[in-house]
């Protein structure tokens, strides 16, 4: 009997074998005891590998991401086109000096009738070449972005770090079952980075951020640079940060004190 | 399937949709979520004014990430990016022994991934993707009717690394 090699059996592990060819070997595993154990080892090795990898889940901020592709996709078009505007520009500048001073210096000459008929009706042509290009619109990071996660084992890390002085932190516990953070205003260009149940914020502005906390979970803190400023404590925040004003159960802090 | 317009409103639906796959994918492969998210950024802008069905785009990204990440494994000090770029891992505070294990056992999985071969890591990884053998073998350059046997090669490999990491401690 010939027996099945394991790229046959890896080929139906990951469902890739053609409908006749899956028949032909279903037939001969259902006969052979040594090919289903192998078949058996496969399918567990592929499910710990798979499982494994999946600790290695660390999930992008897609808004984020986002913003940061349409800038890179918007911010290569200034290129010759600018250049030659540039050297209009310098042109125009040049000819409006030069004209300035013959009209100052010659009142009466025929450089003013020459200007009258030719240079004058440029300048309407030049002013338009001089103002200034409009602004490409590129969509900024304004509106706000954020992440979330499930409390890994119960707990829940939120961590700022290198924020801004200004930064306000807005704190609430949340009967979802999962952590949220999201940044706002001027802190809307934060950095996000998670980990099983950690979510750190980086680099985050003046604005504002927004922690919610799971009722559900048996730990859950916010840090800033490594100082616990509040803890979940029961079915309360603690709130340890210095200077926090806000509510109870809704504390707000200045990073900054 | 009708052609992608990368452009405009298909092109923002194409990033959405094929984005966190490619970044998991180069997260894993690299180990540095900076690296990851700039290597993915790029392969996007690349794609920009070619016209190809969806499918064929997600292969052609894939494609264009790993060879950008290639790139920059030959003239960057790699494993000096991958230990430092630990911080995503749990933080080493004293915590529950639970909580120390999934660190320990998440380094595993890490430095497993970093010791076998690139190939079979990229296949490893783009299978995780769902990728077909087909895209596999086109991507990764092999024979598409050997990379079933060279999965299930990779897939001993890692877990072979990973469990003598995790016995050495």
């Amino acid at each position: 009997m010939k027996h099945l090699d394991e790229g046959v059996l890896q080929q139906v592990v990951d469902g890739e074998l053609a409908a006749g060819a899956r028949a032909e070997v279903d037939g001969h595993l259902a006969s052979c005891s040594r090919c289903q154990a192998e078949f058996a080892e496969l399918r567990g090795q592929n499910a710990r590998a798979s499982a494994l990898l999946g600790m290695l889940e660390d999930a992008p901020v897609l808004a984020t991401a986002h913003a940061e592709f349409t800038r890179r996709r918007f911010s290569g078009r200034r290129g010759p086109r600018v250049e030659v505007r540039q050297v209009l520009l310098k042109a125009a500048v040049l000819v409006l000096t030069v004209t300035g001073v013959a009209v100052a210096a010659a009142p009466g000459s025929p450089v003013r009738e020459w200007i009258s008929e030719t240079v004058l009706p440029q300048r309407a042509v030049v002013a338009t070449e001089m103002e200034p290009e409009p602004p490409l619109e590129v969509e900024e990071a304004r509106a706000p972005t954020g992440v979330f996660i499930l409390p890994e084992a119960g707990r829940v890390r939120v961590v700022l770090s290198a924020p801004n002085a200004d930064l306000e932190v807005h704190t609430r516990l949340t009967t979802d079952s999962r952590a949220e953070v999201y940044a706002s205003g001027e802190a809307a260009g934060a950095r996000f980075r998670t980990s099983p149940g950690r979510i750190e914020v980086m680099g985050a502005g003046p604005g504002e951020l927004h922690v919610a906390l799971p009722l559900g979970a048996t730990h859950a803190y916010v840090e800033v640079n490594g100082t616990v400023y509040v803890a979940k404590d029961g079915d309360r925040l603690r709130v340890l940060a210095p200077h926090a004003t806000g509510t109870p159960a809704a504390p707000v802090f200045r990073v900054g004190g | 399937m009708t052609a992608l317009r990368t452009e405009g409103a298909d092109y923002d639906d194409l990033f959405r949709n094929l984005y966190p796959s490619l970044y998991r994918y180069l997260q894993r492969m690299t180990g540095d979520a900076d690296a990851a998210e700039d290597i993915a950024q790029e392969a996007f802008v690349r794609l920009l004014g070619r016209s190809m069905p969806e499918e064929e785009a997600r292969v052609w990204l894939f494609t264009v990430a790993t060879n950008l990440f290639r790139d920059r494994a030959r003239t960057a000090k790699r494993r000096e990016r991958i230990l430092t770029a630990m911080p995503w891992l749990p933080n080493a505070l004293p915590g529950p022994e639970e909580e120390l294990e999934r660190t320990r056992r998440v380094a595993g999985v890490r430095k497993a991934l970093d010791q076998i071969p690139e190939r079979d890591r990229q296949m490893l990884l783009m299978r995780e993707e769902g990728f077909r053998y087909e895209e596999i073998a086109r991507v990764t350059d092999v024979a598409p009717g050997s990379v079933g046997t060279l999965l299930a090669r990779a897939t001993r490999r890692l877990l072979a690394v990973y469990d003598k990491h995790l016995e050495d401690g």
